[in-house]
């Protein structure tokens, strides 16, 4: 009975694997949904930039979560029941999200790298209040940008991404339409009143504390999408590592199952 | 008090050109940040600076365009606009014509935090550059069109005191070369994030590391079982077995092995060939 004691225990060791993957299967799922629901309204911009990646790994983290959650229960019955079949199947198919799994997390982790101020920077002075779209996909990244800083500046009490300064260090399309004279930087910039006008109009042209918002929105921007992005990255990377041993473990018990 | 005389005597030649000596300034930068923009210039007013003088004249000019003179033998001021100078390119131009402050209860900058206060505060005391941006194209404009000036060039200005009848009683010496914003084209922006950061090193190099090691392992495992597994083996024979259980496989016309043997007892903790 010792040797059935040893299988037992290596079976129990095996399955208690698979019950934490297909937990944190769920909780992937979740998190990506989560993600994906975008809550502070950072999409449009990334959008805008062709840096949407972070995205794409949240919807794959969806579905490898679920499917880990799924294979995770065929994968202990068929444990439990040594059955080769289920076995080989979870094998295969659990190879195959592994894969999808190790391609999400990486690819949030390295499009993580490209989310510096002067990105955001550079696509706001081109796309923020274009008046010349040159077709409608440009068009809908114009609106989406624009509407974007709109609700930022308005909502967060800042100006552009290091500050008014910005529309002044640099021309943008902003200038186009809006002279430097009347519109230095843009309206949002000024401080609000609970009608949503600004409290002091000359005040916020001249660039006096109160009546402009000084600080840029970078940090506001850059937290969202940090935490969407290491979420992503380093928890599917901490269900791969679990997963690892995981899949080697049941591998080994299939070799040893007698047909 | 005899040699003192000639010091206060001194004092009071000299007082009328020091007096002379004062130049518009920028307006308080702790206050009015990011001044000059790239088409306007804020000034302070000069609160106190000659306190008989009825008018003030705010004139620019463009640094290094002709100093034509700014009035005439009777020192009445000299009209000039904004598009007779091409902007202050040619000639001086009289930018503002504003009232003489009175140089009483003069309020402190920080008030203008209260909204209430700020309003009085800024025409007291700031004068706008380049503030007027409808003037130029509009017909019926009179007065002095204060339009917005040229980006990245250098203007110089200086007030003159008048009273009344626009006869010029003081004037302050020209400005310090003050130059407006030059905005650099987007383009010249660096999006490149630099290196790449370490945790995104480590994720990917262990990651694809694990990748390769499932692969080897899937690999290794499915040739073992190919080379090693048939379906119609014997039944290894353990020692834990009972008898009852090996009769039990070795019975004719037993449809399927998987459902002879208990899941423990299928798994072969060793190879008993």
């Amino acid at each position: 009975m010792k040797e059935d004691s040893g299988v037992r225990c290596y079976q129990s060791i095996i399955i208690f694997g698979n019950v934490v993957l297909g937990l944190c299967g769920v909780a992937l799922t979740a998190e990506c949904i989560f993600f994906v629901s975008d809550q502070s309204g950072i999409y449009p911009l990334l959008e805008a930039t062709n840096n949407a990646d972070i995205f794409a790994a949240a919807w794959i983290g969806i579905f490898t979560g679920f499917c880990f959650f799924i294979l995770s229960i065929v994968g202990i019955i068929g444990i439990m029941k040594s059955n080769r079949r289920m076995l080989m199947v979870y094998l295969i198919l659990m190879f195959v999200v592994y894969a999808f799994e190790v391609a999400s997390a990486i690819t949030a982790a390295t499009q993580e790298n490209f989310f510096i101020p002067n990105l955001f920077l550079k696509q706001m002075l081109d796309f923020y209040q274009n008046p010349n779209p040159t077709n409608n996909d440009n068009l809908w990244k114009i609106n989406g940008v624009t509407n974007t800083w709109n609700r930022f500046m308005l909502l967060n009490g800042c100006c552009g991404v290091n500050g008014p300064q910005d529309w002044q260090t640099y021309t943008s399309v902003f200038r186009q339409s809006n002279s430097d004279s009347a519109y230095p930087w843009p309206q949002q910039c000024c401080a609000m009143n609970s009608l949503g006008q600004p409290v002091n109009l000359d005040a916020c042209k001249l660039g006096v504390s109160p009546y402009v918002n000084l600080n840029g929105c970078y940090d506001q921007m850059a937290g969202p999408m940090t935490r969407h992005a290491w979420g992503v990255a380093w928890f599917g990377f901490s269900i791969l590592c679990w997963t690892f041993w995981v899949l080697l473990g049941s591998m080994l018990y299939w070799t040893r199952i007698e047909y | 008090m005899g040699p003192w005389r000639y010091l206060i005597g001194l004092c009071c030649f000299l007082q009328a050109p020091l007096a002379g000596a004062d130049m518009p300034l920028l307006a308080n930068s702790d206050f009015f940040s990011l001044n000059p923009t790239q088409t306007t210039i804020a000034l302070e007013q000069p609160i106190c600076m000659f306190k008989s003088a009825v008018n003030v004249y705010l004139i620019g000019i463009v640094a290094g365009a002709p100093n034509t003179p700014l009035y005439d033998g009777n020192k009445k001021v000299n009209a000039s606009t904004y598009s007779g100078t091409q902007g202050g390119k040619t000639g001086p131009y009289i930018v503002a014509k504003l009232p003489n402050q009175q140089c009483i209860n003069i309020q402190a900058l920080s008030n203008m935090a209260d909204p209430t206060q700020v309003q009085s505060i800024l025409s007291k005391y700031v004068v706008r550059v380049g503030a007027d941006v409808t003037c130029l194209t509009n017909p019926n404009f009179v007065g002095y069109c204060n339009a917005p000036l040229q980006g990245n060039t250098q203007y110089s200005f200086k007030y003159l005191f008048t009273d009344s009848g626009d006869i010029v009683q003081s004037e302050t010496s020209w400005s310090l070369g003050i130059t407006t914003v030059n905005g650099k084209a987007s383009s010249t922006i660096d999006t490149w994030p630099g290196r790449r950061s370490g945790g995104m090193i480590v994720l990917t190099s262990i990651l694809s590391t694990l990748m390769f090691f499932v692969f080897i392992a899937y690999v290794i495992g499915f040739a073992y079982s190919i080379a090693n597994g048939s379906p119609a083996k014997e039944v290894s024979r353990h020692d834990t077995q009972t008898t009852a259980v090996l009769q039990k496989a070795q019975e004719p016309g037993e449809v399927t092995y998987s459902s002879a043997l208990t899941g423990s007892e299928r798994y072969a903790p060793t190879q008993q060939a």
